[in-house]
Parts: C-alpha cells; structure tokens; sequence
C-alpha cells in the first residue's frame, strides 16, 4: 500500500540517518577548547623533556623522540582526522617539573608528553590520558653494595630528586619505620647517580624504569651500577591535557585505546626499551588490555 | 671521572652553539635596554622632582628585592593568564632582564653620579647649561667613566645569569649543556667544558674592555 | 585559565615549617658567604690596589677566576669534582663525614664567588678617590698602610655602599641556587610546596614575597648608614 510504504521508508529513512550519525564521530573542533585552539593556531603544541631517555628526549640531532613521544602522535594524528587538517604542524616546547603543570594549566602546552606521574591530587590541576607506562619507586645502588631492599640503607645516606614522588614516599617510609636515613636532594638523574658513583651516598631512589635505564645505558664502566628493592610506591605515568575538555579527553582516551588495542603499544614498547634489555612487564599488558576499551 | 671522545663533541657541538648564540642574543639586547632603561632611573632619582625620584627609587628598591629566576618565571606564567594568551619564552626571558637588569644598572650609575664632585655639576649649571645638558654632557660621561670596572662586572653576571632561563625552557648555552650531559652520561665532562667555556669568553670581554678602560682613564 | 588556587596551602603544616626551614637555611647561607664574601674580598680589591707588582697579579688571577664563571657551575665542581681531586683520604672525608656538607660547600661556593666582585668594586671605590689623595697621603708622611687606613679606604667605603648593598642582595638571591647542590633553602622548599600541592603559584608567592621583606629590610638598613657616614661636599646632588 502507498501510504504504509510511505512510512517504511521515512522510517527506515529516519532510522538510517540516527545511524550514520551515531557511527560518524563528529568532525571540527566541535565545542572543544583545546581542538577549537588547535585549529586557530594551526599547530598542536606537545610540551616534552629533554633528557628522560628513552621516553621523552632530544636527540643528537635535536629531534624530539621517544616512548611517550610516539604514543602521543598517535594523539596527534587522531587530531588530524579530527580536524581533517592532515597538514597540521607539530610545535614543541620543552618543559621541565618546575613548569609542566602551569604551562600545560595556562594553554600554552596542548599535550604533554614526559615522565608525569598520574596521581589524584594532580587531577585538581589537570586532566590525564591513560596509563601507558607503569612503575614505581626503586634504589640505585653500587653493584657491590649487599643491600637487597631499602630498609638495608638503615643509617645510610640516600638521595632522592627533589620535589619527587620518590621523595615523599621515602621521607615517609624513613619516618614510619624509624629507618634514620639522612636525605640527600639531587638536581636531576644524572646527578643522582654521579652521588652515587662519587660515593657520596650509598643509594639513589627514584623511579625504577628511569634508574634501570640509567644502569643499563650510563653506567661507567657497564655493570657498575644495579637497581634493587621492591616497589614502594605506584607510579603509573600518563599525558597531562587541559582540565576541563572533556571532548579532547575523550579523544586522546580514544587513541590510546586504539593503539592499545592494536598490537602496536607493545611493538613502541619494545622498539624504545629491548635495545637496554628491559622486557615489558606483564602488569603493563594488562594495563594495556583493561584501557584498550570498546568503541 | 670520565673522558669525552671527539666524535661526541663535533656530534652534538651545533647544539651547543645555538645555546651560545641565544644567551650572547640575551646577553647584548638585555645590555642595552637594561643600560638605557637604568640610567634613565638613576638620573630621575638624582635630578627628578620628589615624586618622580620617589617612583623610580620604588621600582629599583622592588625589582632588586626579588631573584631573577622569580621574575622570569612570573613572566612566562602570569602573564598569559593576564593577556589570555601565551607569549614566546625568548620575548619574555629578553624583557624580563631588561626590567631586572635596569635596577641594577640604576643603582650603578647613581653610585657614579655621586662620585663624581659636587663642583662639576655647579661649573656646568653655571655655564649655562641646563640640569638635563650637564648630566648629558659633563656628570654621566665622568660618572659612567668611573664606573666602567663595576658595570662591566655587572654585565658580565647577565651573562652568566642567562643560564636561569631553562626555568621557560629557553636553551641558553648552560641548558644545553646539562641536556646534552644528561643525554650523554658524562656529567662532570660536560660541566668541565662548560666551565673553560664560560671562562674563555668572560676572561676575553673583560680584558678586551679593560684595555678600553685604561685608554681612557681619567686622573 | 584552570588554575585552582588554594592559598591555605601556605599556613597549613608541614608546607608553613618547610618555608621557615628553607627561610633559616637561606639566612644562614646568606649570612656565613657575606662575611667570607667581605673579609676575601675587601682584601683582594685593596690588594689590586698596592704598589707590589705581586700582589696586584694574585689579586687580578683571583677575581678573573672567580668571576667569569656561573655560579651554578662553580657549585659543582667545588661539590663533585673537587673532592675527586684531593687526596683519597681527604676526598673521603669531605664527602661523608663531614657534617653539613651541602652547607659548608654553598657558603664557599657563594663566598668566594661574591668576594671576586667586592674586589672589583674596593678597587672602583680606591681608584675613584683618585691619585691625588694617596700622593697628599704620602706627601704629608703617612707610610702606604697609613694612607689606607685614614684616607683611602674611609672615603672608599663611603663610596662603594651603594654597590655593596646591591651585592649583598646578591648574595641573599644566589643562595637559591644552593638547592642545585642540595640544600633545600627558600627557593627549593617552594618547590618543594609545588610538587607535593601543585600549587605552584601560591607556593612561589610566598617565597618572592619573603625574598622582598628580606631585601628591604637590608636597603632600608644600609641606605640608613649610607647616609650616617656621608661626608658632606663629596656627592654631586642637584
């Protein structure tokens, strides 16, 4: 009948236009800040350390690189087809723990890409990605040195970089088990592990991917130094965006879950850390596996 | 300590040279705003009507209150928040010393000023200068003469101070120096180099200028 | 802008005990690297100033030394490399027995760096009195120390104040770069604020805010004797 098949196909017409637009993401900026900011400087600003090889550095040829370089231009290129501006620029702007929080607070950063510990006090400031790496507070000590955990320091002289996470939990541990042990506050990891070398502390905390790196790439002569003890603190590290944005949130949640899902997180992972020798722990698969979340 | 082999230094020296070039960058432009800015204020704080010598003693007094590496780095945080919209680290690293450096340039070239004899300013007013005329002509040639060793000392420390600006991420000759120790593994090599580097430099500007000095000594 | 202030971080425990901790710290850094500052320095400018053909090289190889480096990195080597470079036993010693060893090498760091610019300006304040007062000192039968003690260095203390004064703000501001070596003074403890609150603005507030008091407290004082000790007829005012 005229009028019944009428209906069918504005129906099915209907249904079939909810459809394209429940499958099509939207395209533009939308009524996100950040993506509306993107496309009027026509550059994505990620905001990098320096010296934190192998996640986030400059190389000799002063190029940006790095694990957590890499999974952010997956970020990068989501907002590409995001914008459909394929031939957006990649601005960087290096930062340091001074003033990765305000740059990335104020805008001026876009994304930042480092070494930052995902924690809940730090998400009054700003928002996360999710976890792509994941460690924890370790000791870097003289391979001769017979201490198998912290609490074999008792009495001793530990450095700690100052303002860390590290820090905090030591100061904490050393209060709480009556531990005596004398802080020593290092400007960087370099000079860390040059206090412990030097000989003017017996070990260096921080954090355990970082130092094990250090052992496996800097050591002087190689096998010098090693990295003992349990983890005492859980630090998983993420990228810092803007607060606030939930829109650019969920695209860099998107990208992750992508890359994640794809066999290419691994693939980044062993591309930047086999090389040291450093085999991808299985908490960081599951990490990937949980936040490789469903369309 | 660890030795570093030459094929490392010819990789990563273009590195380090653009460090050198943005602190000299910093350095001479910081100079001469600093320089200017500065002897502005100290002739309005000697010469100027109460409230003008009021003001600008009030600027000199508050910016040698606060370290440098303060200014700079309310400068590249606040002031964004303030504009809405960021600005480039080397703008606000260069206008940051310029305003800083100007309050110690100031209290220089005052120093100066009031070294130089009471009879001199007298001699030149009663010539028939104005008060404008003879500290351009008479006072500030004399004062700034008298005080070159200490200006240049001053100008010297800018130089050095440039190393601060890592705290906006700017890469000045010392930041990239500790980047590429870092990198490298070779701290206290790298910081040695540094340190015949900066010395190198300074030790020349200072001679340089002192040769200048003595052809021009007043008796 | 979402920044999230929170002011009541800074009178809160532990944050207000780590900003009087780090406020003595820099007090006593600033205090001890003054005095060594004054004593080396006011000896080394005076002897750039002698007739000894020696003493005047000494002085000139001292402050050329000290003064074209940074600080920063005279702070390490006199923490890192010095040590490494003395005798093993020595070495050892500096490195883990001595008490306070991030202290003691900031106030020589600090100290000795200062000194070479005091030099500079002693000798700016001798030289600007100009040659005729130490020929009328001689003339009248002073012997050189004599002219110093009565003529030269009076009038030259008089005036260097104003340099001195900027120098001695110097050192209050340098001692933030102690933390470098470890020492957690005004400056690092405020750091110390922002990492654990990440309240970063609050926390550096307070520390500039501290920093002003500190300093004007010391210009009010110096300006203070600036004027005491003038000598009438020697400053050109208009």
């Amino acid at each position: 009948m005229q009028g019944r098949s009428f209906w069918c196909y504005s129906i099915a017409g209907l249904w079939g236009a909810i459809a394209l637009a429940a499958q099509a993401h939207a395209a533009g900026p939308g009524d996100s800040p950040i993506l509306k900011r993107i496309a009027a400087r026509n550059a994505i600003t990620i905001g990098h350390r320096e010296a934190s090889a192998p996640y986030s550095f400059i190389d000799r040829d002063q190029k940006v690189e790095g694990y957590s370089i890499d999974l952010c231009m997956k970020v990068v290129e989501a907002v590409k087809a995001r914008l459909e501006m394929p031939s957006l620029e990649v601005k960087y702007v290096p930062i340091n723990t001074t003033n990765r929080i305000a740059l990335v607070a104020n805008g001026t950063i876009d994304l930042e890409c480092g070494t930052t510990t995902n924690t809940l006090s730090r998400q009054e400031q700003v928002e996360f990605s999710p976890i792509f790496y994941i460690t924890g507070t370790q000791v870097l000590v003289k391979t001769d040195n017979a201490a198998k955990e912290v609490e074999d320091l008792k009495g001793k002289r530990v450095a700690v970089l100052q303002g860390s996470s590290n820090e905090q939990s030591l100061r904490m541990l050393n209060d709480t088990e009556k531990l005596g042990i004398e802080l020593v506050y290092a400007k960087d990891l370099g000079e860390g592990a040059l206090l412990v070398t030097s000989g003017r502390v017996d070990g260096f905390a921080a954090d355990g991917g970082q130092i094990k790196v250090y052992a496996a790439t800097k050591a002087q002569p190689k096998g010098a130094l090693k990295v003992i003890g349990r983890l005492l603190t859980y630090d998983p590290y993420s990228a810092m965006m803007q607060r606030g944005d939930l829109e650019f949130a969920l695209l860099v949640k998107r990208a992750f879950a992508d890359t994640f899902r794809s066999p290419e997180a691994e693939k980044l992972y062993a591309k930047w850390f086999a090389p040291l020798g450093i085999e991808i722990e299985p908490e960081l698969k599951t990490a990937f596996a949980i936040q490789a979340l469903p369309q | 300590m660890s030795d570093v082999d030459p094929d490392l230094i010819k990789a990563v020296a273009p590195f380090l040279w653009n460090g050198l070039l943005t602190s000299f960058g910093l350095l001479l432009l910081a100079m001469a705003g600093g320089g200017l800015l500065g002897t502005v204020l100290a002739v309005m704080r000697i010469a100027g009507p109460r409230p003008v010598a009021g003001l600008a003693a009030g600027y000199v007094n508050g910016l040698r209150s606060v370290p440098l590496i303060m200014v700079i780095f309310w400068f590249y945080l606040l002031v964004p928040l303030v504009i809405g919209r960021p600005i480039g680290a080397f703008t606000s690293a260069l206008v940051a010393f310029v305003i800083f450096e100007a309050a110690y340039y100031a209290e220089i070239i005052r120093a100066g000023i009031q070294s130089v004899p009471k009879q001199q300013l007298a001699a030149a007013l009663a010539s028939g200068l104005g008060p404008l005329q003879a500290y351009r002509f008479v006072i500030l040639p004399q004062a700034v003469r008298k005080m070159l060793p200490i200006l240049l000392s001053q100008s010297i420390a800018l130089f050095q101070d440039t190393s601060l600006v890592y705290v906006v991420g700017l890469h000045d000759f010392m930041t990239a120096v500790s980047v590429t120790a870092n990198r490298e593994g070779h701290l206290v090599g790298f910081y040695l180099f540094a340190v015949a580097v900066y010395f190198a430099l300074c030790f020349v500007a200072s001679q340089s200028i002192q040769l200048l000095n003595r052809q021009s000594v007043s008796p | 802008m979402t920044y999230r202030w929170d002011w009541s971080v800074l009178v809160s425990e532990p944050y207000l005990g780590w900003l009087l901790t780090g406020l003595g710290w820099t007090l006593l850094v600033a205090g001890a690297a003054w005095v060594l500052a004054l004593a080396v320095g006011v000896t080394v400018g005076v002897l750039r100033t002698l007739p000894n053909r020696a003493a005047r090289t000494f002085g000139t190889a001292y402050v050329e030394t000290f003064r074209n480096v940074p600080l920063l990195l005279q702070l390490f080597v006199w923490y890192f490399v010095l040590p490494e470079l003395l005798p093993a036993p020595v070495g050892n010693w500096i490195k883990r027995d001595l008490p306070l060893p991030e202290y003691w090498t900031a106030v020589i760091g600090l100290g000795l760096f200062t000194a070479a610019r005091v030099a500079e300006q002693t000798r700016a304040g001798i030289q600007a009195i100009g040659r005729g007062q130490a020929m009328a000192a001689a003339a009248s039968g002073m012997t050189l120390a004599q002219s110093y003690r009565y003529i030269l260095l009076p009038i030259a203390a008089r005036n260097v104040l104003p340099p001195l004064t900027s120098e001695f703000l110097n050192v209050v501001k340098n001692s933030s770069l102690a933390l470098t070596i470890g020492l957690l003074e005004l400056t690092g403890q405020s750091r110390q604020i922002e990492s654990a609150t990440f309240h970063g603005i609050e926390a550096f507030t307070a520390a500039t805010l501290t920093y002003v008091v500190l300093t004007t407290v010391v210009i009010v004082a110096l300006r203070a004797v600036e004027r005491l000790v003038a000598i009438p007829g020697l400053m050109a005012r208009a």
